[in-house]
């Protein structure tokens, strides 16, 4: 037999499997670091003590605050805490000249979409990780990825480009939150999260 | 060696490549990529960003003038809901917010060209030069001035009425199909044919409904008779309101005034019209000579139901009372023959309903004592007579067939619509004036004819209204001025006579408003300014007036009113039996706008939970006898045309009967318009009365 003819199937085949799965996911998103490097760790830590709520309150109103103003942190940093650089250029550049810092933020969801926390935190009693993670934990923030098609954080996918075997806070898709709800029993209809 | 890369390799190569990416996430991903990305695109419409707050205000969608709450970001709605416990909204009014970016929304006025591929932008001035050079024309007598106003009563009817008072012959008329005209019949019944008459509905036990989509919010029935009231509808399909009424009797197409003339003879065979009414009816022996003549199994065989069930229901009726019967417009089919109206109508003296025929108190006008041109029905103008036909599609559309109109104008006619889109009655025009929408602008929501009590509601805007549209009220001064018509005071916009007709309600002190936060209604009398009103009206508010007084001396005719030969009517139903009946059917909304929200296509062409645009719908049984069994498009012939059409079988349809879905149409929905699209709805040809509730249609195959 000629192995000419498998040979180059397997070539062909090899190649699309390796843009597939090397070349493609690499293609598909560009990283950004953020403005500055942010310890969880440190802050929610023994050392410090804090919890998500703190930074990230649930307003009377439901509203939920999103991330914290320049105004949150300059309590502790109006002098550096420490000497690392980081921290440096963050009392610098933000704390002193009152400047807020313009974040990248992993979990923004889609134009078209609306995401309200308070039914989720107050009513569901969900709690920060099930869809945010070991984030409160992470000790350097790694950079933000961007799909170049769609715009979409990389959060919204997920990390592993084929969706399967992943942890429950992997992914943002809307079927994520469709078996979230069904599992749940919580009707929903379109424009319930959609403008 | 030499290695030589043959067409096979290559054949090979991409097999494997094939194989290989199916295996990997890459054309997945893409697939999803690419779908978001064209939902991206710079031109697309972003909503915007900023606080989240909440506004309430009246739905101007139809004359239900829903209570709404909208949940605003950044000062923009970004969805709506029933406001003050109100009913749950209709899919048109949750997404009323989408329509202000509605693809086939207007900002430039447009000049239509017949034959011409797209419609061009013109100014403003040459829409206004070119129109009053036709109201002037009109003026010295090349024909007739005429505005179809699809919402009676506004302000705006108001000012066209001002600016026709000095226009000879020149008339308004209420645009074919608008809720309420099939009450028309009334007037026909009254000694008095100088007093416009209505039904009122209060204390109603049962309801027997011809065709009327009163579980769809027709005449804001649901408010009039809550509780535990008996509907009958009668209609030849299975409608909303047919499936959710108490009995459903589906008379064949056609023959609704032949059941009631039945249900007419049983009354009175059975002796169950009491003499106080007798005396009421002032030629009570001629009407009963003329109903004599439809006894229940002649009306049975005419109409396809069964002789037990028009007796039983006739019982009820006079057992169950008091009945109020009403001829409505089914939607997308407009009223019913004025023959079929006069007759079911009559019943409700029969039942002893006389003092529910009242006089219709009126609504009151912005401004007192200035000249107006009178309202007139379409059928009264002769026709070909229009010179210059406006359509004040401002505050909303109706589906009707354009034959209806069409006859009426002269060869050289000019049409002008004003419309927020060019989609539905505008697409018909020769100049389209751009509008505000719904939620950009003051839009008036009075009472309709179905409503025994003067209304009205006030939509106050909730977005700024966009560069280009033009205010009607505005627009008629604009005229007014081009054709050197003087029409006094310093009124100006639509918001301008709105403001007067309210300072007028409340210098009269009549009447309530109900609001949607509160239980009770606020007599008016308590409110201390105009602008107390006002506001009370613009955050959802409904002011009723006053009902007018019962007038027990009122005496009606029944025979004189019917007026028509019955049996050589009857006799023209029977021989078209053998004939297709072509029903139009659409969900009472679609019918009531020009556009709907684009994302209601999932509802209309992907779920299939609602007919699709243009698609007929027939029972196996017609099918197979027409040799249509396993056709899935087929082609529609009737006197107004040809169509194709996607056939659908349903077994819930009647024997005989294709249903055409005509609303809403492809535009509507948010489809590119075509130089040669035509709506489905424009296949009726109506009868000599206006009417196109059924006609006779061929379905071949192809």
């Amino acid at each position: 037999m000629n192995p000419r003819g498998p040979l180059t199937f397997a070539l062909g085949l090899a190649s699309a499997l390796a843009l597939g799965w090397v070349a493609y996911p690499r293609l598909q998103y560009r990283s950004v670091e953020q403005p500055i490097q942010f310890s969880h760790k440190i802050h929610t830590g023994e050392s410090v003590g804090m919890t998500c709520a703190e930074c990230h309150p649930l307003g009377d109103d439901g509203r939920f605050a999103g991330l914290p103003s320049i105004a949150t942190c300059e309590p502790c940093h109006t002098e550096t805490q420490g000497t690392t650089k980081n921290e440096k250029h963050f009392v610098e550049q933000y704390v002193t000249k009152g400047r807020e810092v313009p974040w990248l933020v992993y979990a923004r969801q889609p134009e078209n979409v609306y995401f309200a926390h308070a039914p989720h935190i107050g009513l569901a009693h969900l709690p920060c990780e099930r869809c945010h993670g070991p984030h409160g934990g992470s000790d350097q923030l790694r950079p933000y990825q961007e799909n170049r098609l769609s715009s979409y954080s990389r959060d919204i996918w997920g990390p592993s480009a084929t969706r399967l075997a992943r942890a429950e806070w992997e992914g943002m898709k809307m079927t994520d939150c469709s078996a979230c709800h069904e599992a749940h029993g919580v009707r929903e209809s379109c424009l319930t999260c959609h403008k | 060696m030499r290695f030589e890369v043959t067409r096979r390799d290559v054949m090979r190569f991409a097999g494997g490549a094939a194989i290989g990416a199916a295996l990997s996430p890459m054309p997945w991903t893409l697939t999803d990529d690419l779908a978001i990305w064209t939902q991206n695109w710079r031109w697309i419409p972003r909503p915007s960003k900023g606080e989240r707050s909440t506004a309430t205000t009246a739905c101007a969608l139809c004359a239900a003038a829903c209570p709404l709450e909208a949940n605003c970001v950044g000062k923009s709605p970004i969805a709506l809901r029933a406001a003050g416990g109100a009913q749950p909204l209709c899919s048109l009014g949750l997404t009323g917010h989408h329509l202000p970016w509605h693809p086939a929304r207007i900002t430039r006025p447009q000049r239509i060209e017949r034959g011409a591929a797209r419609p061009a932008s013109v100014s403003i001035e040459a829409v206004v030069r070119e129109t009053a050079r036709a109201m002037a024309a009109a003026r010295s007598g090349s024909g007739s001035v005429v505005v179809l106003d699809s919402r009676p009563d506004r302000s705006g009817s108001w000012a066209w009425q001002r600016l026709l008072a000095s226009i000879e012959g020149a008339v308004v008329v209420a645009t074919p199909g608008t809720e309420g005209s099939s009450l028309d019949a009334l007037d026909a019944l009254s000694s008095d044919a100088t007093r416009l008459t209505t039904l009122d509905l209060a204390g109603a036990r049962t309801i027997l409904s011809f065709g009327a989509p009163v579980a769809e919010g027709w005449g804001r029935l649901s408010e009039c008779c809550p509780g535990d009231v008996t509907l009958v509808q009668v209609e030849p399909m299975r409608s909303r309101s047919a499936e959710l009424s108490d009995h459903w009797l589906p008379a064949r197409p056609g023959t609704e005034g032949v059941l009631a003339l039945g249900i007419a003879n049983t009354l009175i065979s059975a002796s169950l019209v009491p003499s106080s009414v007798t005396e009421s009816i002032a030629d009570f022996a001629a009407y009963t000579d003329i109903v004599a003549r439809f006894p229940l199994a002649r009306v049975a065989a005419i109409t396809g139901l069964a002789a037990d069930d028009i007796a039983l229901t006739a019982r009820e009726l006079a057992a169950n009372g008091p009945t109020v019967v009403v001829a409505g417009e089914q939607p997308g089919g407009g009223p019913l023959r004025r023959s079929d109206r006069v007759a079911i109508l009559g019943l409700n003296a029969l039942l002893g309903s006389a003092g529910r025929i009242v006089d219709r108190a009126e609504l009151l006008s912005p401004r007192a004592g200035e000249p107006l041109a009178p309202v007139a029905r379409l059928e009264s103008l002769p026709g070909r007579s229009v010179a210059l036909l406006v359509i004040d599609a401002s505050a909303g559309d109706v589906a009707f067939p354009w034959h209806v109109v069409d006859r009426k104008l002269a060869s050289s006619a000019l049409v002008v619509a004003l419309s927020p889109y060019l989609a539905g009655t505008a697409r018909h025009a020769d100049f389209v004036v751009p509008t505000a929408p719904f939620l950009e602008a003051i839009h008036e929501i009075p009472s309709s004819r179905t409503e025994a009590a003067p209304a009205l509601s006030i939509s106050a805007p909730l977005l700024p209204a966009r560069e280009g549209a033009i205010d009607p009220v505005a627009f008629v001064r604009m005229l007014a001025s081009a054709g050197q018509i003087d029409l006094g005071g310093d009124w100006s916009s639509t918001e301008s006579l709105a403001r007067e007709r309210v300072a007028r309600i409340h210098a009269a002190a009549i009447g309530s408003v109900a609001q949607p936060s509160e239980s009770a209604s606020l007599p008016v009398a308590s409110l201390a300014s105009a602008d107390e009103l006002w506001d009370a009206l613009a955050k959802g508010g409904r002011w009723t007036g006053d009902r007018a007084a019962a007038n027990p001396e009122r005496r009606v005719e029944l025979a004189a009113g019917l007026g028509v030969d019955l049996t050589r009517e009857v006799g023209a139903a029977q021989a078209s039996d053998r004939t297709l009946k072509l029903v139009p059917r659409a969900a009472r909304e679609t019918t009531l706008t020009a556009v709907v929200s684009p994302v209601l296509s999932k509802l209309y062409r992907e779920s299939q939970l609602r007919r699709s645009p243009g698609s007929a719908t027939l029972s196996p049984r017609t099918a197979a006898a027409l040799g249509l069994r396993n056709v899935r498009a087929a082609r529609i012939l009737t006197a107004g045309g040809s169509a194709h059409v996607s056939l659908s079988l349903d077994e819930g349809v009647m024997a005989g009967v294709v249903e055409l879905t005509v609303a809403p149409d492809l535009i509507a929905l948010g489809d590119a318009a075509r130089a040669d699209h035509r709506m489905a709805i424009d296949l009726l040809t109506p009868a000599a009365d206006g009417s196109w509730s059924s006609i006779d249609a061929e379905l071949v195959e192809g």
